[in-house]
């Protein structure tokens, strides 16, 4: 028995809260009756907070009403009929007999239906803001501020859909029920008027001021959509810092050999004519090892012997000198490079370790530009000595163990051999003939082996060189260079880390960097592990940032001078 | 590869009588396409992904990019965009919530990797997804925001016949992706009955990077500008179908 009742409570309770929604009038001013049945008569409204069932309607003369459905609000203007013809959760049904109300609709379910009839049409509000005005002619218009209604004709029309959606902006006008209707957007007069404070009982300079506010979020609009046109030129400028930018780099990283690295990269110019990628790379403390990697390990030549150091640096130095001025504009490298009448006069690529300031040990390549074949040459005729046709080409090397003074000379390809006709090895600066850049020399490349894997990125290059290419003398010597791509923790890359690692080009190149170690070794009869200008070698790490960034601009152009 | 991405900029340019100044620029384009392929083509279907909000009275628009994602770039590319939440129908201030998302496919790159001595096969694809908020300003503007990923893979098999290496390493195949998180911000404009504009930008929070458009779309058809400024081409002018249904 307890049970039933707690049941039909529960039920009562549901029907009661969730099946009905209450229409309540909640203010009212001037002239307003309401009548209780469809055949009942109009009584004058005294009291707001009354509730209308179904089947109730009310009308205004020369006054005001506002409804409350659940979170819902009508607003009924001066003669004005509105019907209650079903109010509950799932289905608001209301008849607008004639006049204007505002209907701001909120808080509908899904499933359940707001409408309101005219004589001539039915509207779904589909939330939330519209205006609708009707007569008993049949004439009427429905302006939708926010959201959309959808709009079925009662009965279909002689041309044109029954049923469509009128979107949000829009307005729908019927002047004549036996026309098509006008659809237009919503005029600014409209707009306001909807906007407009509709409550009964506010003054009339009050109505507006909500529209103020509105106003001053317009500014703000105005002024974001202002800035964004005006954003082309902010971001361009922004995009042509961030190129400049683009062509410096710096990373941390630790090496094969567990050093840990600080790589700082940029692109400099020396003069006018030359343009410098700059490598630093430094290492606080460098570990000794007898051999870098169980790829080099006992392989001839690869030995290191010069024992651990403190604040090491080595530097790579890759600069190209061009016939004309570079512009200054990174923007126009591409044309600049890309004219038939520039090409470059000579490249240099030199790694020295800096770690002895009068001893700076290093390494070098050079290119010279031969007008008649229009490419750059890296042969005897790079330190004027006249190549011998069998040659074919065979690369220069350039090393040794100098004071720091000397190595602009040889990044700033300011060298020559020291007797031309009989070439010793030694070099001279090419500006002044009679100053020896002591303890420097050069050689001309006899025989290559290499040793790589199919899967692992590393590359063990013993390079065997004639020093000053003079068979008569016949010393030679080998450059022994040991290449591994490694990631940022330095292993060594496998093929597929690469290839198939799905990543982008820019990622791959944030993500690795190249390793190269460079001997110079005595030849018994193939490299040996003894040292030819004593214990050095360069340690280079070699990021991709700017050369990445470099190529993006410019490879189109140097693509003519690959060769 | 680099003959395939001059090939698709042949196709692009290849129609206009090319000043040294444009010729200069598309040049310098493919370079940048050369050294980063995934995020050139990436930067070519994105003008396919329709981050418009479905306009009011629709549930749903349906978009196909013609120019230039299907000519000359010969992208077959569709999306779609589905309202699943009317601003205001609930609460007033819950804004629309669409969700986009859409693919296209690069049907031209198995074309000009058949005419590559270098490439034996190439297969570049990719697909977006998003969710887009818009919130009535006025009856007439719209703010919309959101979010979207994007995808773009580009997979090269190279010809068995060449040989190419790096550090002594046989390379045959070379896949890199480009994948992009973006943040949108735009406002929608109704000007007339069915045509809206709208102004977007779009920040890419993985590569830091910006793009903005102008578009404008009516009953059938949608046009405008996309502005890449670190992009490859860095103005996109586009035309396509947006139907809404």
């Amino acid at each position: 028995m307890g049970r039933k009742i707690y049941l039909i409570f529960f039920i009562i309770f549901f029907i009661r809260n969730f099946a009905f929604s209450d229409v309540l009038v909640s203010d009212y001013a001037g002239e307003v009756w309401v009548r209780k049945s469809p055949l009942g008569t109009w009584e004058e409204l005294k009291d707001k907070n009354i509730k209308l069932e179904d089947g109730f309607a009310i009308k205004t003369g020369k006054g005001k009403v506002k409804l409350a459905i659940d979170k819902s609000s009508v607003w009924l203007k001066e003669n004005t009929a509105f019907e209650i013809e079903s109010a509950s959760k799932f289905l608001n049904a209301f008849g607008l007999v004639y006049g204007k109300i505002k209907a701001s609709i909120k808080g509908i379910s899904p499933r359940s239906r707001f409408s309101i009839k005219t004589i001539t049409a039915v509207c779904g509000i589909r939330g939330t803001d519209i205006m609708m005005e009707s007569d008993v002619d049949g004439k009427m218009s429905v302006d939708v501020l926010f959201g959309e209604v959808e709009f079925t004709y009662l009965i279909p029309p002689k041309e044109g859909e029954r049923n469509f959606i009128i979107p949000q902006g829009v307005s729908l006008k019927i002047d004549d029920v036996e026309k098509p209707y006008n659809i237009s957007l919503i005029t600014q007069e409209k707009e306001i008027e909807i906007l407009s404070n509709w409550d009964p009982n506010v003054k009339e300079e009050e109505r507006m001021e909500s529209l103020i506010e509105k106003e001053k979020d317009k500014i703000s609009l105005k002024k974001f959509i202002a800035y964004s046109n005006n954003m082309g030129m902010e971001i361009n400028n922004f995009v042509y810092k961030e190129k400049e930018a683009d062509f410096e780099a710096g990373r941390t990283l630790k090496d094969i050999n567990g050093n840990t690295v600080r790589i700082d990269q940029r692109l400099i110019r020396n003069d006018l004519n030359t343009i410098q990628l700059f490598n630093i790379i430094k290492r606080k403390d460098y570990k000794s090892y007898d051999y870098l990697t169980d790829y080099s390990k006992n392989v001839s030549g690869f030995k290191y012997n010069g024992g651990s150091l403190k604040d090491r640096v080595d530097i790579f130095a890759i600069t190209f000198n061009f016939n004309k001025e570079v512009p200054k504009n990174i923007g126009e490298w591409q044309s600049f490079f890309d004219r038939k009448d520039v090409h470059p006069e000579w490249a240099t690529f030199v790694s020295a370790n800096l770690i002895d300031l009068n001893n700076v040990f290093f390494i070098g390549e050079a290119y010279k530009y031969i007008e008649n074949r229009g490419e750059l040459i890296n042969n005897t005729e790079v330190v004027g000595v006249t190549q011998n046709t069998n040659e074919r080409d065979n690369d220069v090397i350039l090393a040794g163990k100098i004071s720091k003074n000397y190595l602009n000379d040889i990044v700033m390809y300011n060298f020559s051999e020291k007797n031309t006709n009989n070439p010793t090895g030694e070099l001279v600066r090419k500006s002044d003939p009679n100053v020896d850049i002591s303890g420097s020399f050069w050689g001309l490349k006899v025989s290559k082996d290499e040793i790589s894997d199919k899967d692992l990125f590393y590359q063990l290059n013993r390079t065997k060189y004639l020093k000053g290419a003079n068979e008569t003398q016949e010393e030679y010597f080998y450059l022994c260079q040991e290449n591994y791509l490694i990631s940022n923790d330095g292993s060594i890359r496998k093929k597929n880390d690469i290839f198939s690692s799905g990543k982008s080009v820019s990622d791959i190149i944030k993500e690795n960097a190249i390793q190269s170690v460079n001997y110079i070794k005595k030849n018994e009869n193939g490299p040996s592990n003894e040292d030819y200008i004593g214990a050095y070698n360069t340690d280079i790490i070699f990021i991709g940032d700017v050369p990445f960034s470099i190529f993006e601009n410019t490879s189109r152009g140097v693509d003519r001078w690959k060769d | 590869m680099e003959r395939l991405i001059l090939g698709i900029f042949i196709l692009f340019f290849g129609c206009f009588n090319l000043s040294a100044d444009l010729k200069s620029y598309a040049e310098q384009s493919v370079a940048k396409a050369i050294a980063e392929p995934a995020r050139f083509f990436s930067e070519l279907r994105y003008d396919s992904e329709v981050i418009f909000p479905v306009n009011s009275g629709k549930k749903y628009t349906f978009n196909m990019n013609f120019l230039p994602s299907l000519i000359p770039f010969t992208y077959l590319n569709s999306s779609f965009n589905y309202c699943l939440y009317k601003e205001g129908k609930l609460h007033t201030s819950l804004p629309q919530i669409d969700i986009a998302g859409g693919f296209g496919y690069m049907i031209g790159a198995d074309i000009l990797a058949n005419a590559s001595d270098d490439v034996d096969s190439a297969k570049i694809y990719g697909y977006h997804i998003g969710l887009i908020f818009s919130d009535s300003f006025a009856s007439k503007t719209r703010i919309y925001y959101g979010f979207k990923h994007s995808y773009t893979s580009a997979k090269l098999d190279l010809s068995p016949s060449k040989n190419h290496t790096l550090l002594g390493v046989n390379v045959n195949s070379f896949e890199t992706q480009f994948s992009e998180n973006y943040l949108i911000f735009g406002v929608e404009f109704l000007k007339d009955l069915n045509k809206y504009w709208s102004i977007n930008l779009s920040y890419g929070l993985s590569n830091q990077s910006i793009v903005y458009g102008v578009g404008w779309y009516g009953k059938w058809f949608m046009m405008g500008f996309n502005f890449y400024p670190e992009g490859v081409i860095q103005i996109h002018p586009y035309w396509g179908m947006r139907l809404g249904f």
